[in-house]
């Protein structure tokens, strides 16, 4: 707890009042009220909502079904959910009992709906099925930096293949502070063909304005639980390159989720400064057969995956998941975690480090984090996984620099990576040992009730 | 009586005060305090984010705000503190 100490001027002991600040005459509201829209659930309908809604507010959609041929745009602190929408229990994997009444076709080449946080009141998209249709605009769009971070929340997202410049061709792009997903379908079953939807795009790329130069926020190191990336109770299917892409600066967990033919990666030195740190704990990483496309004595199908995750920058880590071992037909078994220190043999961009690296440690190399001072060893670690977990190495293409050395010398067991049972034992600038951030995150009972409510925060002085 | 002839009116002064919501209240819990983390009472002050609490006495002063709702109360706010002169 902190204290904001205040002097306060001397008062005389006369009449009145010794000491009067300035007060607002009508309370600021601590809630708002909800606006439903009118139906069919139709751009319009819901654009006039929005346009009657205020900070604090729901604007709550009837059941229904529309094509948007454009979207909506708004800094209003307002949450957007289907009207009958029932929240999922928490710990329910899949999130596949969702019912959901409101169906949005995305024929749009603009976010359906982009939504910027701020400090008074959680932004967020709950309880709403958004189709693929013939637009390539984002389905749900956050920005912002507010501590009132994003919500989303009980939505389905058909994925097609999405061809582009990310983040704009992105599903779910998130570029603002943190922010918590759960209950959430990704699916682009019946738009793969064993080969790779997204294939420009991701489907969810997660940057951060938190630089990367700024202490580790892993696990309970995020106090207040705005400065990560949460995705929790969550499925992908069929999202090979790549369901997520933790962008330049991001600090993404994803936890009690379901990963079924889905690639996440990290984001090298060949963005900005590359991603930060990434969290994989109590998942389930599934490797299934595509049934459309068999093949003759392979069982296991055509499918083109060739790893779970791939880490290009910074650190993470994998505990207690499931793994199934990766048996690609046309690609052969892969290793389901692949590392690359990206700057061996691809540029950074705007030249922020020589190409190539010669000497360890690289520009934000995998296995490195920051204490608030300079760049500093923070190993990754794996542990207690169960299943096939392999952990192997590629290097970046396309040749950008020539003469750099192999990832497998810059990135060494025991100095780097730790695979086995060894719990993450410290982070740079704490004092511990890892913890697993609270689950469910706590930011849920915003929508699900259930609980006490967390602290008021920002108390002071008007 | 003063010397004057005339009632000492007593010192006084009010202190306006405002926080951030928390989306499940139902209302906020004022806590009052002369030492850190040491409150005194509180004042139930309703569903509203700023509020403005009179003080009587002078020195040191330290408030924190709970949220509340059908299940429990939260943990405090931060502390703000004043001193009076």
């Amino acid at each position: 707890m902190t204290s904001t100490g205040r002097n306060f001027l001397r008062c005389g002991a006369w009449v009145g009042a010794a000491f009067v600040v300035p007060l607002a005459l009508v309370p600021a509201r601590a809630f708002g009220v909800d606006r439903i829209a009118a139906s069919p659930p139709s751009l319009a309908n819901v654009q006039a909502a929005v346009n009657l809604a205020v900070d604090g507010d729901r604007v709550l959609i009837p059941n229904g079904s529309a094509a948007w041929f454009g979207g909506i745009s708004t800094t209003k602190q307002i949450r957007i959910q289907a009207q009958n929408y029932t929240p999922t229990p928490a710990g329910t994997t899949g999130a596949g009992a969702t019912t959901r009444n409101v169906t949005i076709t995305n024929n749009s080449s603009s976010p359906l709906l982009d939504l910027t946080s701020g400090n008074t009141f959680h932004v967020g998209v709950g309880g709403i099925r958004f189709n693929e249709g013939s637009g390539n605009g984002n389905a749900v769009r956050f920005n912002g930096s507010g501590s009132k971070v994003p919500l989303l929340y009980d939505c389905y997202f058909q994925v097609k293949p999405r061809n582009g410049n990310q983040p704009d061709v992105s599903v779910v792009p998130y570029l603002g502070l943190g922010g918590v997903t759960w209950n959430c379908v990704f699916d682009a079953t019946g738009f793969d063909n064993g080969q790779s939807p997204g294939s420009d795009g991701a489907c969810s790329v997660v940057r951060c304005p938190r630089a990367w130069a700024s202490p580790s926020t892993m696990g309970m190191l995020d106090v207040t639980g705005t400065q990560n990336s949460y995705f929790e109770d969550c499925t992908w299917l069929h999202i090979f390159n790549q369901a997520v892409d933790a962008e330049d600066d991001a600090r993404a967990v994803v936890r009690h989720c379901l990963l079924r033919n889905t690639q996440f990666l990290t984001h090298g030195s060949t963005g900005f400064t590359g991603g930060r740190h990434v969290e994989f704990y109590d998942n389930a990483f599934q490797f299934r057969a595509v049934p459309s496309q068999p093949l003759p004595g392979n069982p296991n199908g055509d499918v083109a995956l060739v790893r779970y995750m791939w880490f290009r920058a910074g650190t993470g880590l994998f505990a207690n998941n499931t793994f199934e071992d990766i048996q690609s037909g046309t690609w052969g078994p892969q290793s389901e975690v692949v590392l690359t220190v990206e700057n061996l043999h691809r540029g950074t961009f705007q030249g922020a480090a020589p190409c190539p690296c010669t000497a360890y440690p690289c520009f934000h190399q995998i296995g490195q984090g920051h204490n608030g001072t300079s760049q500093v060893s923070d190993p990754m670690y794996f542990w207690n996984n169960i299943g096939t977990m392999q952990v192997g190495f590629i290097e970046g293409s396309p040749e950008d620099c020539f003469g750099g050395g192999a990832s497998s010398t810059f990135a060494q067991l025991n100095r780097d990576y730790f695979v086995g049972t060894t719990p993450k034992p410290s982070t740079p600038g704490s004092p511990g040992a890892y913890q697993k951030f609270t689950y469910p995150h706590p930011f849920r009972a915003v929508v699900e009730g259930g609980g006490a409510p967390l602290a008021p925060t920002n108390l002071r002085f008007l | 009586m003063s010397a004057a002839g005339f009632a000492q009116a007593p010192w006084f002064a009010l202190v306006g005060l405002a926080w951030d919501a928390s989306a499940t209240a139902t209302g906020y819990n004022l806590y009052v305090g002369r030492a850190t983390n040491t409150y005194l009472f509180f004042v139930d002050v309703g569903n509203v984010l700023t509020t403005v609490y009179r003080i009587v006495d002078k020195g040191a002063w330290f408030w924190a705000v709970k949220a509340y709702n059908a299940v429990g109360e939260s943990p405090p706010s931060n502390e703000v503190t004043g001193v009076f002169t």
